[in-house]
């Protein structure tokens, strides 16, 4: 155990996988070998995964494996070389080992303490099966295709016609790189280049296998040729792939009499062709397998984004249609023609809604694929800690697009790691405080409201918000004064600030100055968001809300300057057309009333800078967006005022060139069904960046809510900690060209 | 393509305030109409914003911009060159896009004997054809985004 201690997770992993597919392929074909002692490729097969097992177990230093596969190996030979027949015996023997490598292959992936068992009496057992099965020469091996001809009578008159006419028939093994992609093609260009060196009687597979992909590394061929036998191998091997090729003579004598127990010689004809039918439901049995697996299929991730862009087009052009369908029936509400369109739009509409739909699901994954990856973290974390945690993981099934699956695992690696980190006390500070030694982490993922929901719970100390505060004063993020005015909500919020370690938020650990602010800038970037619950002594939670899928939304359209924009609707509280009075200016910025609250209103043209002066860019009479960076309290309304609304729609995204840097309040872009250029507004960096605005000027009410009656109290101090200066300085940048 | 070898340059000419340019005609992958551009704040300023490239969102330069020369509006002859720059596509808009011409390596000047200014960093050289002289730009440096912040901050 000491040397696969030392085996890297990714090496674990790679080696868990191999292991798993070679003993699963050994389960199969070691009952089948029973049955079909006598099939060469199968008994090949077997020898090679036991092989490629013992090299990989050998070197990752699981050295009961190794020594297992070694001595199956050892077995395994001797029946290869026909010096030890099939028995019943032997196949328990050799089952045995594979249960006890499967034992120990578990216990690497559970616990990792692996070679919880002892190979030593299986290793007897194997050999004791070795020593009583000992057979003579009686090998069963038959290469397969001495078999093909006995039950191929047509086959057997071809050689027979070939060596009449003079022509030497050889017998060809001609063995394909193992691990090609392209066994079938490289047959076909062996035959091929066979069939120019004479006239290919026959082959194992047969051309027709060959087509149907049903190919080994091994073909087997009957050649009648002029030629010597160096010049035909020099010919074969000179093809790509061929990693060997043997020739002989073709024995007509080696041509298999009647199995050993038929007596008669007269039962020969009868009995050939059975073994060829038999030969035959095994390939039926083997298509059917290869038909089984079908209906499940491996799909490139490439070709996959490539048809889900179609289906973003379909979904742009839908709505184009269906926008002028309406118009044309508005226009020409009596023609049929017109009629019969709108229907057929309506359908269109209908099927390429379902089809986005499936196109969605398609996309989508289990969560667990993710999680699956924490329990070996959190271990090694807590063993590397000294922290006794158990894993507790919920909701592997949910599904969520597998863009987002991606993107989120840095943020929830992030996030466990602090949990074990900081959260969860050693084992002696929680017996202290009355807790149970081993602490639970609960991962947790759910659907909630269209969105999926990701949590990291654990039990541990939770944030002393106290500390998070001072270390918020002593880096000069927050004054004093608006220390004391915050609820504990928003002192939490604290540590999302930039440059606020996650260390100094709870324990005397400190040194890596990990920053929740990245965790947050990450989960914003997939227009989801992060909530923070904890309570000191009894834990913290972590809540991830995500949307389903990045590649489409609900969009509203607002234009403003002539120029249309997007905003995802998941901010969007609502849209009004407000009055004049409820627009004012207070201490020089612009903000709106809305039932008895105040907001802080951004004009859309002068946020964007799109060249006009104020004055100019504010309409007399515009429209205001309510929008939301998210539901919580920390996060207050915020006006957005706009020209005109323009349509709600699905919007496809569509990435902005890298060119283009980091355009401020942009988010992507998206194309309409007229094939006009839209962008995407990216409404938690406009908030940030209009609060940051809000604090260059201390006296005035910044981008939250305040009570009408209320003096208009500045928030701004809280606010200058939210926006980060590492979003400023690119800014700051930017404006100097 | 055999002449390439040979110290033959194929390129792509076209107009730009009165001044005749070539870039190679490997980084061009085609050459459009102007289109109707969805400005993009806050991008740097001789971007004019982003096209539609059949279903492709990607971003358009005024070369007249990038090189400091008048900004004049966009006529029937303007043509918007999409150029592969660093793998990412761009369009790149000219005055008018005359032809592809052949031009031996033999007549083209290299900029480092002709620098004039710091600014020319992007010109690799000027070739004499015909009594014309066609300024061969190297794209990828004039777009570059480093160079151009670098260039920016100078500035």
């Amino acid at each position: 155990m000491a040397a696969a201690a030392e085996v890297s997770a990714d090496d674990l992993k790679v080696f868990l996988q191999e292991a798993e597919g070679l003993l699963e392929l050994l389960d199969e074909d070691l009952v089948r070998l029973e049955q079909e002692s006598d099939n060469e490729e199968l008994l090949q097969e077997i020898f090679r995964a036991a092989h490629t097992l013992k090299g990989s177990s050998g070197m990752l230093g699981f050295d009961g494996m190794a020594h297992l596969t070694h001595a199956m190996e050892d077995l395994l030979d001797r029946v290869r070389k026909g010096t030890l027949a099939i028995t019943p015996e032997l196949v328990d023997a050799l089952l045995m080992s594979l249960d006890g490598l499967k034992i120990l292959k578990n216990a690497l992936t559970e616990e990792g303490e692996g070679e919880s068992i002892d190979t030593g009496p299986i290793v007897d057992a194997l050999n004791a099966a070795a020593a009583g099965g000992a057979a003579p020469e009686a090998a069963s091996t038959q290469p397969a295709l001495q078999t093909v001809v006995a039950g191929d009578e047509d086959l057997r008159s071809k050689i027979d016609e070939a060596s009449g006419e003079g022509h030497t028939v050889l017998h060809l093994k001609v063995r394909i790189e193992e691990s090609s992609d392209w066994k079938a093609v490289r047959c076909f260009q062996v035959l091929n280049e066979l069939d120019d060196c004479g006239r290919v009687l026959g082959s194992v597979p047969s051309q027709s296998e060959i087509e149907q992909e049903q190919v080994t590394g091994l073909l087997e061929v009957l050649l009648a040729t002029d030629l010597e036998i160096p010049d035909v191998q020099a010919r074969a091997e000179q093809l790509e792939e061929v990693t060997g090729v043997e020739a002989a003579a073709f024995d007509p004598t080696a041509v298999p009499e009647p199995p050993a127990e038929t007596e008669a010689p007269a039962d020969a004809p009868a009995a050939a062709p059975a073994e060829g039918a038999d030969q035959r439901t095994q390939i039926a049995a083997s298509a059917q397998k290869v038909e089984a697996l079908q209906t499940t299929v491996r799909i490139d991730v490439e070709q996959l984004d490539a048809l889900m862009n179609m289906v973003g087009e379909l979904v742009i052009d839908r709505t184009r249609v269906s926008q002028l369908s309406r118009l044309l029936q508005g226009r020409f509400k009596e023609d049929e023609y017109v009629g019969a369109l709108a229907e057929t739009s309506t359908h269109i509409a209908k099927v390429v809604d379902e089809l986005h739909e499936s196109m969605m699901a398609v996309r989508m994954l289990p969560v667990g694929l993710l999680f699956s990856k924490f329990p070996r973290l959190v271990r090694d974390l807590a063993r590397s800690l000294d922290r006794q945690v158990t894993l507790a993981v919920e909701g592997e099934d949910t599904e969520i697009d597998r863009s987002v699956i991606e993107k989120i695992k840095d943020p929830l690696v992030h996030l466990i790691r602090n949990s074990v980190d900081h959260g969860i006390e050693p084992a002696e500070d929680r017996v202290a405080a009355g807790k149970p030694e081993a602490s639970i982490l609960k991962l947790t993922a759910s659907h909630e409201q269209g969105q999926i929901v990701i949590s990291i719970e654990d039990d541990g100390r939770g944030i002393d918000t106290e500390k998070v505060v001072a270390s918020a004063i002593k880096k000069g993020q927050i004054s004093q004064e608006a220390a004391e005015r915050l609820s504990h909500r928003e002192k939490l919020e604290l540590i999302f600030a930039p440059g606020l370690s996650t260390a100094a938020k709870t324990t005397e650990v400190s040194g890596r100055g990990v920053g929740m602010d990245i965790v947050r800038r990450d989960i914003e970037s997939l227009n989801g968001r992060v909530e923070v619950e904890s309570e000191v002594g009894v834990g913290t939670t972590f809540k991830l809300r995500l949307p389903l899928t990045l590649a489409t939304f609900r969009g509203l359209l607002v234009s403003s300057g002539g120029t249309t924009y997007a905003i995802p609707l998941t901010y969007v509280q609502e849209t009004i057309r407000p009055e004049q009075e409820q627009l004012r200016t207070v201490s020089g910025r612009p903000v709106m009333s809305l039932r008895g609250s105040v907001m802080s209103l951004i004009w859309l043209n002068e946020s964007l800078q799109l060249g006009t002066s104020a004055e100019q860019a504010r309409s007399d009479d515009p429209y205001v967006v309510v929008v939301r960076a998210s539901e919580s309290e920390t996060d207050r309304p915020v006006a957005i005022a706009v020209d005109e609304l323009v349509d709600q729609q699905e919007i496809v995204v569509k990435s902005l060139s890298g060119f283009l840097g980091r355009a401020r309040g942009i988010a992507g872009a998206s194309i309409l069904g007229d094939g006009q250029v839209v962008l995407i507004l990216d409404v938690p960096s406009m908030i940030k960046a209009s609060q940051a605005r809000d604090t260059d000027q201390p006296a005035t009410a910044a981008g939250n809510v305040v009570e009408l009656d209320a003096s208009v109290a500045p928030r701004g101090d809280l606010d200058s900690n939210e926006p980060s200066a590492a979003d400023e300085a690119p800014e700051a940048e930017r404006m100097a060209s | 393509m055999a002449e390439q070898g040979d110290g033959v340059r194929q390129l792509v000419v076209f107009e730009l305030a009165n001044e005749v340019y070539g870039i190679n005609i490997g980084t061009v992958r085609e050459i459009i109409r102007m289109q109707s551009v969805t400005y993009v704040p806050d991008a740097p300023d001789f971007v004019e914003g982003v096209i539609n490239l059949r279903g492709r969102v990607i971003p358009v330069v005024d070369l007249r911009k990038r090189f400091g020369l008048p900004v004049t509006e966009a006529t029937n002859d303007s043509r918007v060159l999409v150029v592969d720059i660093g793998g990412d596509d761009i369009g790149v808009i000219v005055d008018a896009v005359t032809e592809v011409q052949r031009i031996s390596e033999d007549s083209i000047e290299p900029a480092t004997a002709l620098v004039t200014t710091e600014d020319s960093y992007y010109i690799e050289g000027i070739a004499k054809v015909e009594d014309q002289l066609l300024i061969l730009l190297d794209l990828d440096r004039a777009l570059d985004s480093e160079t151009i912040q670098v260039a920016a901050a100078a500035a």
